[in-house]
């Protein structure tokens, strides 16, 4: 009987502390909703997690992440004028911010990227176009990196990309099969009415 | 004996060509010569004023002096520039980091040429720093008479516009702002259960005290705790001068003086933007007070911020986008201020306060000999300051010797790591980056 209790003691111990462990443990993240094919202006809610609790949150757009480009300048590789403080976070350090993505150049002078579609043209004057760009999420202050999150956004094209030619070589024969068969018909329709 | 006169001949051939490629290679560093501030000493030149400017201006400077200076004649005192120094080898940039120099012509002379170092003391408040600068005596409005600094400054650091006093003598009679950032103002409470929106007539009801319950503004109850501020500061001036004329209030309103407006348990008004002097003291109502400062300083700093929150004014959010497309309605210049003995634009004629359009912003202008100081701390200020407002993009700007980047890319970093914003077109004056009052 004893020997149950201890083992049901340390059973729930270990449950407790897995419990513990998890909350603890969980780290800083955000969902960008949309995500995708977005259009300069769009909101894109972002619903976030994980942080410390009652922070004033930073979300910023830049061209890149820090995975792939580890040398990232916030100040140069994300626009600053893109920065949204709205959000603090709630006690469980959760909450969620309606970001307003930017199509193409950023508002801040200066900063020779865009973000795009890939389909979209690259404006002259060296910019280098990005068609999958990047929101920055962290807390307290901006170059907080500890906590810095980044989520991939996409572009919906602002240009229509041309109609592919359908090529002659296909729909030729194509049109001469139609046009026999259809002479087919007609002539074996005609016999069997004659018949 | 041929091989000998062969030798000599290269030897003279390339001897020729080494002379002529010193002076090419040499030909913008205007080694001593006085001109445009370069007096080929190392200055100490120091900056004084504005609390909330003190950081930026600080990185400002600290990316200045990063540019490539003159070859020093270290062989013994004073020092200068080296008048003769050594043509640097030419080779091919073969680094594994390529020069991201975008323009390798760029010369060394127009950055902190002779090493001057610009240094920030202690912030009084913008008022401060502008009431102190002299010239022959006379402060930047025509018949005032300076007050001294700790230490004594070189030049300003400013948060406000120019003041014009009573009689009609101006800050700008003796005395240049170069504005080279913009900053918004912020409406802070703290422990309000909602924070939502404040629109201006509602704050020119508050700041002139004709409401004073939440309730009256259509939020929870409780008596609205108005804190005042170190009229000194430029944050001060800027939002008593907006609620002045909003309100269409009388030229010497002062929120300080309002009957509902609160001081620290110790009788005087908190410095501006600290709002740990506001929280520690022990009549702070942490449910209804209510308080204002630098967007940029509520952006940078958790440790001054605390547990402060913002108010959308009039159904603006106060962001960096609404302050420097100006949507945002409470938004400011911060100025670097110069006397005019060292360091002006070229008016466009007599008496104009208005600049001439610089190709090179030069400060005074390109000419040589130009108006304007060229030694001493005042050419120094003068040299600091052409490339503090030069135009972004321009081939002289001079580059960042640790970074790589031209100094118009690190000066826009500065400001941007401090949460303010570059100087929108719109304000700019042609040819600089800034805005200049003169």
């Amino acid at each position: 009987m004893l020997i149950r209790k201890v083992l049901a003691a340390v059973g729930v111990a270990a449950v407790s502390s897995v419990g513990f462990a998890a909350a603890a443990s969980a780290a800083p993240n955000f969902t960008p909703n949309p995500n995708s094919n977005l259009s300069n202006g769009d909101i894109s809610t972002l619903t976030y997690s994980g942080y410390p609790a009652g922070q004033l949150m930073y979300a910023l757009q830049c061209d890149n992440n820090t995975t792939n480009n580890p040398n990232l300048d916030i100040t140069r590789d994300c626009d600053p004028l893109s920065l949204n403080t709205d959000s603090t976070s709630d006690a469980n350090g959760s909450g969620s911010i309606d970001f307003s993505v930017f199509v193409g150049k950023p508002l801040q002078p200066n900063l020779k990227w865009v973000c795009q579609a890939a389909s979209d043209p690259v404006p002259p004057g060296g910019f280098t176009a990005f068609s999958t760009c990047y929101i920055r999420l962290t807390d307290n202050q901006a170059t907080n990196v500890t906590d810095a999150v980044f989520q991939p956004i996409t572009f919906k094209p602002t240009t229509t990309p041309p109609v592919p030619e359908a090529p002659f070589t296909v729909l030729l024969p194509l049109g001469a099969l139609v046009v026999l068969g259809g002479a087919y018909f007609v002539v074996r329709n005609r016999r069997h009415a004659a018949a | 004996m041929r091989k000998r006169y062969f030798a000599a001949a290269a030897v003279g051939v390339l001897g020729v060509g080494l002379l002529g490629m010193t002076p090419a290679a040499h030909a913008s560093n205007p080694v001593g010569t006085g001109a445009n501030g370069f007096d080929g000493l190392a200055q100490v030149v120091t900056g004084g004023g504005s609390d909330t400017t003190y950081v930026v201006e600080g990185d400002i400077a600290t990316v200045y002096q990063r540019t490539k200076g003159c070859e020093l004649n270290l062989s013994g005192p004073p020092f200068q520039c080296n008048p003769t120094p050594p043509s640097p080898p030419p080779v091919a940039d073969k680094s594994p980091i390529p020069d991201p120099n975008p323009f390798p012509g760029a010369p060394a002379g127009l950055g902190d040429y002779d090493h001057d170092s610009i240094v920030q003391a202690a912030a009084y408040g913008s008022g401060a720093g502008i009431n102190s600068l002299s010239v022959g005596g006379v402060g930047c409005a025509a018949g005032t008479v300076p007050v001294p600094y700790s230490p004594a400054i070189n030049y300003a650091r400013s948060s406000r516009a120019p003041n014009t006093l009573a009689g009609g003598a101006d800050e700008r009679d003796n005395c240049t702002f170069w504005g080279y950032g913009q900053d918004g103002i912020v409406l802070e409470s703290y422990g309000r259960p909602v924070v939502s929106n404040l629109t201006t007539a509602q704050l020119v009801s508050i700041y002139t005290c004709a409401v004073t319950d939440w309730s009256g503004l259509g939020f929870a109850a409780g008596t609205i705790q108005v804190w005042g501020m170190n009229t000194k500061s430029g944050t001060y001036a800027t939002f008593n001068n907006y609620i002045k004329t909003k309100g269409g209030l009388a030229s010497n309103f002062d929120i300080d003086s309002q009957p509902c407006v609160k001081k620290l348990a110790d009788g005087t008004f908190p410095l501006e933007n600290d709002s740990k002097q506001i929280i520690d003291d022990a009549g702070f109502d942490n449910t209804n007070a209510i308080w204002w400062g630098s967007l940029g300083e509520f952006l940078s700093f958790s440790y001054k911020r605390q547990t402060a929150k913002a108010w959308k004014v009039d159904n603006h959010t106060a962001n960096l986008a609404g302050v420097f497309t100006l949507t945002y309605p409470i938004t400011r210049v911060l100025y670097h201020v110069t006397t005019n003995t060292d360091a002006d634009c070229v008016p466009t004629g007599a008496g104009s306060r208005s600049c001439t359009a610089e190709a090179e912003p030069d400060v005074a202008g390109t000419d040589n000999p130009v108006p304007g100081a060229t030694s001493g701390t005042s050419g120094a200020v003068r040299e600091y300051t052409r490339a503090m407002c030069r135009l972004d993009g321009s081939p002289n700007s001079p580059i960042d010797v640790f970074s790589g980047k031209t100094l118009d890319v690190e000066i826009d970093s500065a400001i941007s790591n401090n949460f303010f914003t570059a100087v929108n077109d719109t304000l700019r004056t042609p040819g600089y980056r800034c805005q200049i009052l003169t």
